[in-house]
Formats: C-alpha cells, structure tokens, sequence
C-alpha cells in the first residue's frame, strides 16, 4: 500500500513538470497514436469486409449450385433442375408454392465513381420469389422492376459506388437500355453491391438460354438442412452441391479477411515496436531529467519499487493516451469510409467498421507496448546510486 | 573619460575606444560598460580586477569577439572587430584567440588529447602533424604523458585546466583571454596554473589577459587594472 | 570530413540509449518501407514489364463474357495489327481448390512466338509442346510445388468449365518446364485451347470462344488507333469488344482488387511522419542539452555553418545507419518470405528503385530533423551559454 501511495506521489510531482519534456512526451503520444491508428484502420478493413459477408447469408437459407463449382459465377444449372430443387424436403412452402429462387449471375463493366476504373457489377436476375427468400432485400427508393420492360433495380451501395446507377439513371449493356426504377437495401450484406433485374430479361439480354446460376431455397427451419442436402446430393440426375448460406458467404470472407488480419497485424507490431523505442526514449530522458528529484524522494526514505512503478506507470499513461488518440482518429476517418474489392471476380463494396472492440483492442495494444517501454528505463532510474543523483545538484 | 595607456612606449596590440555595452534585464537596462578606453601592448599580462557584476566578462567577450559593444571600436592590431562579419569574425578567432574558462569547458565525450585537437581541425593540418601539435601543447602546459586518452571527468581540477589552456594555446594565438582560471581551483592548483600563464608570457611572449576577483592571482600579472561601475578605474603596474 | 568525425561519434556516444533507440526507430521505419514496397511490387511490379505493344481485346460486357473464336480472322485483318493470340482462362487447380496455378489455354503457335524471349523455354521442349495436344508447360515455381517432371501425366482440374463426361479433370502431360527471367511467369501453366474447347461441355458455351485476344501492333504509338479501330469492326456485332493495352487492362484488373499502391503509401507516410517526430526531437535534444558545447566550439574558432554540419553529420550517421540495418534486414526478411509467399505473392522482391526512393527519404529525414538544430545554432548566444554553465 505505502509502495502505491508513494508512486502516486512520485507520478504527481513528474507530471507537474511535464511542460520541460512536452515536446518529448508529444512524441511518445504521437507514436502510439500512429501505431493504434493504422491498426485499426487496417483491421476495422477486414472486419468490414466481414461484416457485409456475414451479414448476406442466413442459415435457414441453402445455397444450390452445380457439382464441382464453388461460386455462383462458374455455376450453371437448367431450368429444370432448379425446379427440382422445390421438389425436395424441407422447404418452407408459401402462398405462391415452394420458397425457391433460381437466380443468374451475371458481371457487367461500369466505371467506379471514384476511382474511374472499369469494374466487374455482379448483375443479377431474379423472379418475385427472390424477395420472399432473401427478406432483408428492402426498396429505399423507386419501385421494383416490372418483368419485361428492361427495368433493374440497384442496390444501395451499387447506386453510390458506380458511375450512372441513380434512380431514374438509363445505361447501355448487353446491347439493351436498362432503366434504373429503384433502389434498394440488404441490412448490410453483399446483394446491396448489385444490380437486380427479372430473370428471363437477363438470359436473354446476355443469351444465357434457359439457364441459371443457383438455386437459394428458404427451409422451414435450419433443422431442415441435413435432409434437404442429403436429398439432392443422392438425386443422380441432378449432379450439384449444396451449401448453407450463411456459411458460402462467411467462407468467402476468410481468405481476404486472413490475409488483411496478419498483414495489419504484422505491420501494427513492427510499428509498435518503433513506437516502443521512441517512449523508451522519452521515459529515459524523464528519468534523466528527474534525477535529483529522485535522489531527493530517496534519501527521505521512498522506495526503489515506487520508481519503478512511477517510471513504467507515466509511459503506460502517455500510451493509453496516444492510443486513445489513435482509435478516435480511426474512427473520425475511416469508420464508414467506403472501399470496395473483388471476391470471386465480382465488385463488393463494403465499409470500414471501426467497432468498439477494435478501438478497445488497439488502446490496449498501446497500453501494453508503453508497459514495456517503460521497464527499462525504469529499471535505470532505480539502479542509479541516489549519491549520483544527489551530486547532480 | 582618462585616457592612460599602461606601457605608452610601445604600439598597443588591442585598444578599446569608448566601448559601452548594457543589457537589458526585467525591463531594466544595465549599463555594464561606460564608454571604456583601454590600451593592451603586445607582450602584456593584463589582469582585470573588478567585483561581480562590473561588466569583466562583458569586457572579456568583447575581446574575444563572441560579443559586440553598443557603442565604440576595439582595435586589434589596426583591425576594427566591428567591422568584421559573423564569417569573418569567427575566423578571426580561430587565428587569433585562445579562451580559458573558470569551469575549463572541455568536451566531457572527448579525451584530453582530442579536446586539445579541436581548433586544429579548423586548420588544413595531417593527422600526424595534429598529433604532434597535440603533444607539443599539453607537454608545454606539464599535463602528465601518461594521461593524454583520459575524459575529463577522469582528472583533477588543475589537470583538466592544463588541458583547457593547452586547447587555447595549440594554434598559437596572438592573445590568451583568461576568465577566473583559478577561479574553481584549490590553492596550490591555482598557484601552478598562474606560474604556467606567467611562464607563457614570458618564456613565449605571449599577450595574457586574464579576469579575476582575486587579488592573489591579480599580483601575478604585468599590468593590474581595475573595473568599477563600468569604468576602468586605477591602473598599476604590479611588483612582478 | 573524417577528421570531425570522432566529435560526431562522441556526441552520439553521449547519451547511448538514446542514440541505439532512435536508430531503432529509424531501422523499424525503412524495415518497414522495404517490406511495403515489396508488397507493392508484388501487385504492380509487372506492370512495366507488360509490352506497350500487346493489346488486349476482350467482351465489353465484362472479362468473363467470351468472345467467339472468329473474331480472331477479323481483328488480323486491322491495319497495322502484326498478330493475333487468344486464350481462355482455366480457373486451373490440382487435387485441392487450395492448390490454385495460373492456368491458360491458348493457341500454342501463336502464344509462345508471342512470349518466346520471356519464358526460358528450350527449342525441343517448345516443338515437343505444339505438337502434343495434351501438353502442359509449366513454371518451375509450380513444377518445384508439386514435383512434376517432364513426361508426367497430370489430373489438372477446373473450377470453371465442365468436359462433356461429367467431369472437370483434364489429364495433361507435362511437356516443358518454363525458366522465366520474370517471376510472374514462374507461376503459369499453359495448356492448348483445343484440347478445352473440344471436351468442354456444351452448356459452358465456351466452345468456339474465347476468354480474350492479345493483339500485337508493330508501335506501341499506335495502341489507342488501333484499339479503336478493332473496337469499331465489332460495334454492331453481337458481341461488341472493348480493347485496351496489356498495361491498362492489368492495371484496371488490380485496382479492382484493391489501391495497393495508395494503401501502402499510407501507411508509409503514418510510419514516416511518427518516425521522423522521433529523430527530429532526438536531433533537438540533443542539440540543447549540448549549448554550453557549442558556445565553447565557437569560441574555439567554429563558424555556425560548422557547427551546423556537424549536426548534419550526426543526424546522417544516426538515420544513415538506421536506414541501412533496416534496409539489410528487409532483404534478409524478403528472402526468407519470399520462399514462403511464392504461391500467394509471386514477385515479392525489393525493386532496385527502393534504394533511390530510400536514400531520398534519409536525405529527406537528415534534412527534416535538421531544422530546429539548425535554428538552436543559429540564434545560438555564445556569452549566454557559456555564462550559463
């Protein structure tokens, strides 16, 4: 307890002198600020892009594609051996028959708003089905598309992102004249970067015949998966895979999400490892600075372990202060902040998350790196003769 | 103001015509030097006796260029240092003045013999001709063979000031510009270090101006002059 | 200069803790510096390599819209075209989908005259190749990954295309093994088109079509004419074509995955503006700790402007030997990584142009933390410090 009482002491009576080493202090703040900021800027990335994966797929939802093909764009099924899929156990029947959407995936060229580069839409047909199986596709604006009549919808972050995709918009595709009639939403998931139009419109539009890309079915309960898959893999005829939704979309952010994850952890540490030397330098100067004081508290009978513990706990302070920093900076710039890249060859847009949790995680990051920063100068700081220090009047 | 040259026989090597330099402190100005007159011959070992705060480092600095007076000229032998530049200044220093201070000033990162080595890096010299300017220096000042790799911290008083003035002397300038040097010295290191100035004056001709409160050290120059309130008072010659 | 030069190593001896620190922060900088670029590289060094004269034509609805085989005759046919080669793009892997290779299916003759100088291919295995219509050539990379040899039968399956038995496994044999001065090309496997589009199964649609053409033209000056021109021949056909050079249309590619170069010179700037925060106030420091020094090198004959080089000196010897571990380290670390991103990063390797771009930063650094020492000095009052003491 003495111990503690007297490193508050001794942190009061340094601090008070903290304008002789601002610009020292500054430094070591700044440093941390810089390391938090670009972790979690780089991390709030990955958790965006996860984000809109996760937030696609539900798990009462399959994902029907053709045997020996892993993403809807290399996927091709007959019209027929989608409305088998209705056909199996398990899924959830409505007014209009089984909840079942055979949809085709197509990409289109449209130039991104921003960067101006020719990017690859998804562009997607669907039948009013769609709507009942995917729920969280909701208009924000306009009305949906009527059968026929060239007309497509966008998603919100399509709408934003590319070039010519605002309600009431036209653009030239597949030598047709599409009419932009609405907008919509997808609660954050990936639908929310395409572009919808009916079905028939579309495979004929890019002459793809009768033929679509998957088959999404709504169970009746998550329960109901096994029995549905194990249905339609023993169907010889058929010759497909079956996937829960929710996991095909979180598959797909792993890889990215990985690779984003150690690259940005890697670079943070190396980072923190620089910060850590620059606090290192900045406590060694205090503790320099600070000699005779020391000396002094010394002699009149403070402990060696409340140096210590006053050394180590100013450069956890300055830490957590420039980690602080760091994590607000984050997310006054990049929360939100829109990017977009490819999965499985089509655009995705998604926003930077800076959550909570990562603003934490990055503090703490700092914490710990200004904890050890500040061992050994700490260390010296108790080590040093109090005669020295003395004599330094 | 009196004009009395201390040896009017000879053609003086620095003379000063109504310097004045103040400061200014808390909004009040101090007039450190009044509108001084003072002739120094070549050859002289001037010692200027004032208390503290009568403007002898002012007067110092002046001489040594490091500082500029308000008002006036200082002639060093027919050049007027007030019309020199900064450039020209420094230079100026190189060649003609040598400091020694109270507290030495030696380079704590440095051992004796590279402290002693510093002006002659100015100068287009080899290294083994450094060196043996080096040795030469602080063997004529009496510093120990033995010691010549030790930092500063690792000498005694005296020693380290034998340094100080080998440093001084090792680019043979015209004039030593001594400030209390013996001032942080015990008695006896004191003594040694004023038989070495005065050896330096007279075995070698060279021209001493030396700034001291103590009237001990004072009667070991040629010339005594005394400072008050900005004015040079009483001039003497001394017994020696 | 070297005379100065224990002075500089004196005063940096002055506070070792200090010195050894901001070194460190400095080498974690250009550490740093030599990984990113090497990231970068990896993304965009092949950029430069790509022939000014390779145009690329392909769907103008998307790069996964195949354009049928007779366009080939046709885009010939434009003035000033010297030749025309097509592939398909095979979506390439062996046993596991994990197992990805870059592969292409492309017209044997025309593709190899195409990249003949580049890929380090011998004669014989060259003819052994056009011949075989089941032939392979791969890159050593992917031939060191998986063991082939030359006269192996490899099972190479498709994560696109489908064979009309049901299957998508082509067994291929592996007729040559690729040696290319640039790694990009270490990474390829190269089977013919007709063997693909005369198994693929109907309902892909890809028989009688292609991914894309590259089209060679006999002055890269011509690239926007010509690609004009093809575009032109195909305007009101069924499947009108977008025509660009091999640099814009692999640049266009990458930026879609993602602005590599803007990421990477973001950080670099956060890792920069923190590290030179450091050696600048370690330079500023240090050089107030010294004042009483220099008022007493100045009277010792020292102009400002020496001074002032000194502490120049000291910043460069302080960010010169920062910059130069971190660099060192770098190339060592991009070495050992460089084994182990083979697969993923092919081409991570420090471009030579880093040295330049390093060098300017330490110039940049010195310069930078030079500036307040270099006020200090200036406004330096020699009688003041010393009087201080």
């Amino acid at each position: 307890m003495r111990v503690l009482r007297e490193t508050w002491l001794l942190l009061v009576v340094s601090l008070r002198s903290l304008h002789k080493r601002l610009d020292v202090a500054l430094v070591a703040t700044v440093g941390f600020a810089g390391v938090v900021l670009v972790l979690v800027a780089v991390l709030s990335m990955a958790a965006g892009f996860r984000h809109t994966l996760r937030a696609t797929g539900s798990n009462d939802v399959a994902l029907v594609l053709r045997k020996g093909s892993g993403a809807e764009l290399s996927s091709t099924l007959s019209l027929d051996q989608a409305r088998r899929v209705g056909d199996a156990p398990g899924v959830a029947v409505g007014a209009h028959g089984p909840e079942i959407s055979p949809e085709l995936l197509v990409l289109i060229n449209r130039r991104e708003r921003r960067s101006r580069i020719l990017a690859n839409a998804p562009f997607r047909g669907v039948t009013a089905s769609a709507f009942r199986v995917h729920p969280h596709i909701h208009l924000v604006a306009g009305h949906r598309f009527k059968p026929g009549l060239d007309q497509v919808i966008v998603g919100r972050a399509a709408e934003e992102s590319f070039r010519g995709l605002r309600l009431r918009d036209r653009f030239t595709s597949g030598g047709v004249r599409w009419r932009v009639v609405g907008v919509f939403g997808d609660r954050g998931g990936i639908h929310a970067s395409e572009i919808w139009t009916d079905l028939p419109t579309l495979e004929s539009a890019y002459r793809r015949g009768d033929s679509v890309s998957a088959v999404y079915a709504r169970l009746v309960s998550p329960a109901a998966y096994p029995r549905f898959r194990a249905n339609l893999l023993h169907n010889p005829e058929l010759s497909v895979s079956v996937h829960r939704e929710e996991r095909y979309y979180a598959r797909q952010s792993r890889g990215l999400d990985r690779f984003i994850t150690v690259a940005g952890t890697i670079i943070a540490l190396m980072m923190g490892l620089g910060a850590l030397f620059a606090a290192a330098n900045t406590m060694y100067a205090t503790v320099s600075e600070r000699a005779r004081e020391v000396a002094i508290l010394r002699t009149l009978g403070y402990h060696a372990a409340a140096v210590v513990l006053s050394v180590v706990a100013e450069s956890v302070l300055y830490a957590l202060s420039g980690g602080v920093l760091g994590a607000l900076a984050a997310f006054l710039f990049f929360n939100g902040f829109e990017a977009s890249t490819l999965n499985n060859f089509s655009v995705v847009v998604f926003r930077f998350a800076v959550t909570p949790s990562l603003a934490a995680a990055g503090i703490l990051f700092a914490g710990a790196l200004g904890f050890l920063a500040g061992l050994a100068p700490a260390a010296a700081a108790a080590r040093r003769p109090i005669a020295a220090g003395i004599r330094a009047l | 103001m009196t004009e009395i040259a201390a040896q009017p026989s000879s053609e003086p090597l620095i003379r000063l015509e109504r310097v004045s330099k103040s400061y200014r402190r808390g909004g009040e100005t101090i007039q450190v030097l009044d509108r001084v007159d003072l002739a120094i011959p070549r050859g002289d070992f001037l010692a200027l006796m004032a208390p503290s705060g009568s403007g002898k480092s002012t007067l110092l600095n002046l001489l040594g260029g490091l500082d500029r007076p308000d008002e006036g000229s200082i002639l060093f032998d027919g050049v007027a240092l007030e019309s020199l530049g900064p450039r020209a200044l420094t230079r100026w220093r190189a060649i003609h003045v040598g400091f020694v201070f109270q507290l030495y000033h030696l380079l704590p990162v440095l051992s004796a013999a590279r402290n002693v080595e510093l002006p002659l890096l100015l100068q287009r010299l080899g290294r083994a001709e450094r060196a043996r300017r080096v040795a030469a220096a602080l063997s004529l000042v009496g510093f120990p063979d033995d010691r010549h790799t030790f930092r500063p911290t690792e000498l005694s008083g005296g020693q380290q000031q034998r340094v100080a003035i080998a440093r001084a002397i090792v680019t043979n300038p015209t004039v030593l510009l001594c400030d209390e040097p013996t001032g942080d010295l015990d008695r006896r290191a004191g003594d040694e270090i004023l038989d070495l100035l005065v050896e330096l004056n007279r075995r070698l001709d060279k021209t001493i101006v030396m700034v001291t409160h103590d009237p001990h050290a004072a009667e070991r120059a040629r010339t005594l002059v005394r400072l008050e309130k900005g004015l040079v008072g009483e001039i003497r010659a001394t017994s020696s | 200069m070297t005379r100065y030069l224990p002075l500089v190593r004196a005063a940096l001896a002055r506070r070792r803790a200090r010195t050894v620190l901001t070194i460190g922060s400095v080498l974690i900088a250009f550490l740093l510096f030599a990984l990113l670029m090497s990231v970068r590289q990896a993304f965009l060094g092949g950029i430069h390599a790509v022939g000014k004269r390779i145009l690329i034509t392909a769907n103008v609805v998307s790069l996964v819209s195949p354009l049928p085989l007779a366009d080939r005759a046709i885009i010939a046919s434009v003035p000033r075209v010297r030749r025309v080669a097509y592939e398909v793009w095979f979506g390439g892997y062996y046993r596991r989908t994990g197992n990805f290779l870059f592969a292409l299916a492309v017209d044997p003759p025309t593709f190899v005259a195409e990249l003949r100088s580049e890929l380090g291919l011998s004669p014989r295995a060259r003819a052994r190749w056009i011949a075989d219509r089941r032939g392979l050539l791969v890159g050593n990379a992917i031939a060191r990954r998986f063991g082939w040899h030359v006269g192996e039968v490899i099972p190479l399956r498709s994560n696109i295309w489908r064979r009309s038995n049901g299957t998508n496994t082509w067994p291929v044999r592996v007729d040559g093994i690729l040696r290319p001065s640039e790694k990009r090309y270490a990474q390829l496997a190269l089977l013919h088109y007709h063997y693909l589009s005369e198994t693929v199964a109907k309902s892909t649609g890809l028989s009688g079509k292609v991914s894309l053409y590259r089209v060679e033209i006999a002055h890269a000056r011509d690239a926007a004419a010509v690609s004009r021109a093809i575009d032109a021949r195909f305007a009101n056909s069924p499947d009108p074509t977008r025509t660009s050079t091999a640099r814009t249309f692999l640049l266009n590619f990458l930026d879609q995955i993602a602005d590599i170069g803007t990421i990477v010179t973001a950080i670099l700037a956060a890792v920069f503006f923190t590290m030179l925060l450091v050696t600048a106030n370690t330079m500023a420091r240090s050089v107030r700790e010294r004042t009483a020094e220099f008022a007493v090198l100045r009277t010792l004959g020292y102009g400002p402007g020496r001074l002032f080089g000194l502490v120049v000196a000291e910043a460069a010897l302080l960010v010169g030997a920062g910059a130069l571990l971190g660099l060192l380290l770098g190339l060592g670390l991009i070495v050992v990584l460089h084994g182990l991103l083979a697969t993923i990063l092919p081409g991570f390797a420090l471009p030579p142009s880093s040295f330049a771009l390093g060098l300017a930063l330490v110039v940049l650094f010195v310069l930078a933390s030079s500036v307040v020492p270099y006020l200090q000095i200036a406004r330096l009052a020699v009688a003041d410090a010393l009087r201080r003491e």
